[in-house]
């Protein structure tokens, strides 16, 4: 085909000389890997795990609960179901290599629930503090899973009620580390420590559960959002807990750690809110933010999304203040104050979720190209395309814009049919407002139709079009084709937006 | 080492994942040259490209020594890698766009009768350098992933987060660009 020369010409790059590694270095480079292997070996070669457990075998408990012990080698463990208890004993009696082979295995998968085991094994044997942190260790494992089943799948049922059960998990470990964390601060324990690491492990999760609802089948969005919920709250909790520790001012090798940890958090805000404001500006227009509901300190602010900002950029200036000052616990407070006005913006505005690499670059909108691919005539003629309620509940976007153009193109073979030639049409769209949806990260959208191929939707350049269309995770399609779209007669003197539904042709 | 079936590389990854040393080093002695090629087309310099492919290898080990981890697609995952690395790279040096340097451009004239045939193999690679060079990042990339190293647009897909529809039309329009160039 006429792009064959081409790609051969591409091909003739494999034989250049600057592009070819030198055999000398990859044998060198093999010998540096190998050394870097042997000073970080693989967890799974050690005994790690099963050292573990043998280690607090050893040790007597002092904290365990009274209640229904179990004696095993004189030691007294907490109540736990006897499939437990035979599971330790197992692990005790050597079972360490499929405990071991079961750490990175996956909700679904046949070892898992010998990994969420050999969990419960741990807590078992850990006093109230090693709970907080094993729980809130749990939860972050759960988080990593969840990451990686919304990665690798493409949601069917069984999936969606994964994701759902994990998320639920997490949710239940940090609540469970969020409720010692609390006991143990009542009990005026000094546990700064272990909020600090509470508060990074939780804010790790946190980063990778934002980064989730983006991706995550819709089905599953509500479960996620209330492990999200669980989160931000046992955040909080340990802020409050490092605060608390501070009344009574910090130690000099604490000041340091909580110092960085400031920083860094400072970082995080700061890059937030620059995505709140990118997101109130895109789905609400400039003015938006320009609007100035605020009040005098100290009378109630009403809800209304850019009065929260500003007055989350209040609370940032004042931390930087309080920061140069070195007045930990109020940048602290300050840290938590921000954060709840930041969880509430979350529930209320679309797509305000942060990069969950906090490394990169924050403070612009993500752009993204979103393009709309019509396949075939399949799901076309579903006798309910003809019922608009049935559109509407089917979409998963309801969007207005303005067509900018229309071109007429053939493509290469490979993307439909291998060996044939398509004619496609590409529409450039400029989204003027969402009636349904998350906001894009760009107020441009291409579709790419077949030409030629009946019941498919057409477009007339500079028309004004309302579109109805599907998808997830990157991959959208319009419902019901032709049906699937209106042409929008223009505003009329009173302002009001006429729309009807006009057929291809007509 | 040459291309192995989908099955040995299963199989080596599996092992790989499991903490074994020995499979890893195999994984390395597959895909290290390909990362090479890929990471030199976007930076200035071949020392640079060694470095960041060392690391890219480097980083991977560590990431798959961690308990809770798993990596179910390697090549998708190293060249993932060796992609972000690259952008580190340059959002700490605060360039704004990557190239394709004139050291990679070179023509050895000095050759005999016979070597005629290998002259003119080398000026249509230099050709062809020259005018990906003037292609955006993004058509660089998956011009390189797809025809270069063969990658599948699934994977191609991973590598660059982007639906797989996006990379078809990514590669039409590059393909596009390219012919037209090269005219």
């Amino acid at each position: 085909m006429f792009n064959k020369r081409t790609i051969n010409k591409i091909k003739l790059l494999a034989k250049d000389k600057e592009l070819r590694a030198d055999k000398n270095w990859l044998k060198k480079t093999l010998g540096n890997l190998r050394q870097f292997m042997v000073e970080n070996p693989g967890v799974r070669k050690r005994d790690g795990k099963s050292h573990y457990i043998v280690e607090k075998v050893n040790l007597i408990q002092s904290n365990a609960r009274k209640s229904r012990e179990l004696t095993l080698l004189g030691l007294k463990l907490k109540p736990m179901p006897i499939i437990t208890s035979i599971l330790i004993i197992a692990i005790l009696a050597g079972g360490g290599v499929t405990t071991v082979q079961a750490q990175d295995a996956l909700p679904g998968e046949t070892l898992y629930p010998v990994k969420l085991v050999t969990e419960k094994a741990q807590l078992v044997f850990s006093g109230e503090e090693g709970d907080v942190k094993l729980h809130a260790k749990f939860a972050l494992r759960r988080a990593k899973e969840l990451e990686s089943l919304t990665y690798q799948i493409k949601p069917t049922e069984t999936d969606v009620e994964l994701i759902e059960t994990t998320a639920t998990k997490l949710k239940e470990e940090t609540e469970f580390s969020e409720t010692g964390l609390t006991k143990l601060v009542q009990r005026n324990k000094d546990i700064t420590r272990l909020a600090l690491r509470v508060e990074e492990v939780t804010n790790n999760h946190l980063q990778i559960l934002e980064g989730l609802t983006q991706k995550v089948p819709v089905q599953a969005l509500s479960t996620i959002k209330k492990a999200q919920e669980a989160s931000q709250k046992g955040q909080i909790t340990a802020m409050e807990a490092i605060i608390k520790a501070g009344e009574k001012g910090y130690s000099q090798e604490i000041k340091p750690l909580i110092e960085e940890r400031v920083k860094v958090r400072l970082k995080q805000t700061q890059g937030k809110a620059e995505i709140i404001k990118g997101n109130i500006k895109f789905s609400q227009g400039e003015e938006a933010l320009e609007e100035d509901k605020t009040r005098v300190s100290g009378e109630p602010i009403p809800f209304a999304p850019s009065a929260r900002v500003k007055q989350a950029d209040m609370l940032i200036r004042e931390l930087e203040t309080s920061l140069e000052k070195e007045d930990l616990s109020k940048a602290l407070e300050e840290i938590k104050n921000i954060n709840v006005i930041f969880n509430e913006l979350e529930t209320v505005l679309p797509g305000t979720s942060s990069e969950d690499d906090s490394e990169r670059e924050t403070n612009v909108i993500p752009t993204e190209e979103v393009i709309i691919v019509q396949q075939d005539r399949s799901g076309l003629l579903a006798a309910e395309c003809a019922d608009k309620s049935y559109i509407t509940e089917r979409a998963d976007y309801i969007i207005e814009g303005f067509v900018e153009k229309v071109t007429n193109e053939t493509a290469y073979p490979f993307m439909w049919r291998e060996g044939q030639n398509y004619n496609f049409i590409y529409t450039d769209l400029l989204i003027e407002r969402y009636i349904k949806g998350i906001p894009f990260g760009t107020n441009r959208l291409q579709i790419v139709t077949p030409d030629g191929v009946e019941d498919q939707p057409i477009f007339h350049q500079g028309k004004r079009v309302r579109i109805y269309f599907q998808g997830t995770n990157g991959e959208y399609t319009i419902v019901c084709g032709s049906f699937g779209i209106q042409e929008l007669i223009p505003y009329g003197d009173d302002g009001i937006d006429v729309s009807t539904n006009i057929q291809p042709g007509e | 080492m040459k291309g192995i079936s989908k099955n040995k590389e299963r199989e080596l990854l599996k092992e790989a994942n499991q903490g074994d040393e020995q499979a890893y080093a195999q994984i390395y002695e597959i895909y290290a040259a390909k990362l090479f090629r890929f990471i030199r087309f976007k930076v200035s310099s071949r020392e640079l490209a060694e470095d960041i492919t060392q690391e890219v290898f480097f980083k991977t080990w560590r990431y798959l020594i961690e308990p809770e981890n798993k990596i179910k697609n390697i090549k998708a995952f190293l060249y993932r890698t060796a992609r972000n690395l690259v952008i580190d790279f340059y959002i700490q040096k605060s360039k704004a766009t990557l190239s394709l340097e004139d050291d990679l451009v070179s023509v050895d004239l000095t050759g005999t009768d016979s070597a005629d045939h290998k002259i003119d193999v080398d000026l249509q690679i230099n050709e062809i350098k020259l005018v990906l060079k003037k292609l955006s990042e993004q058509y660089q990339e998956v011009i390189i992933l797809r025809f270069l190293d063969g990658l599948s647009i699934s994977e191609i897909s991973q590598i660059l987060d982007k639906a797989k529809n996006s990379v078809y039309v990514l590669i039409h329009r590059a393909l596009k660009v390219l012919k037209k160039e090269l005219k």
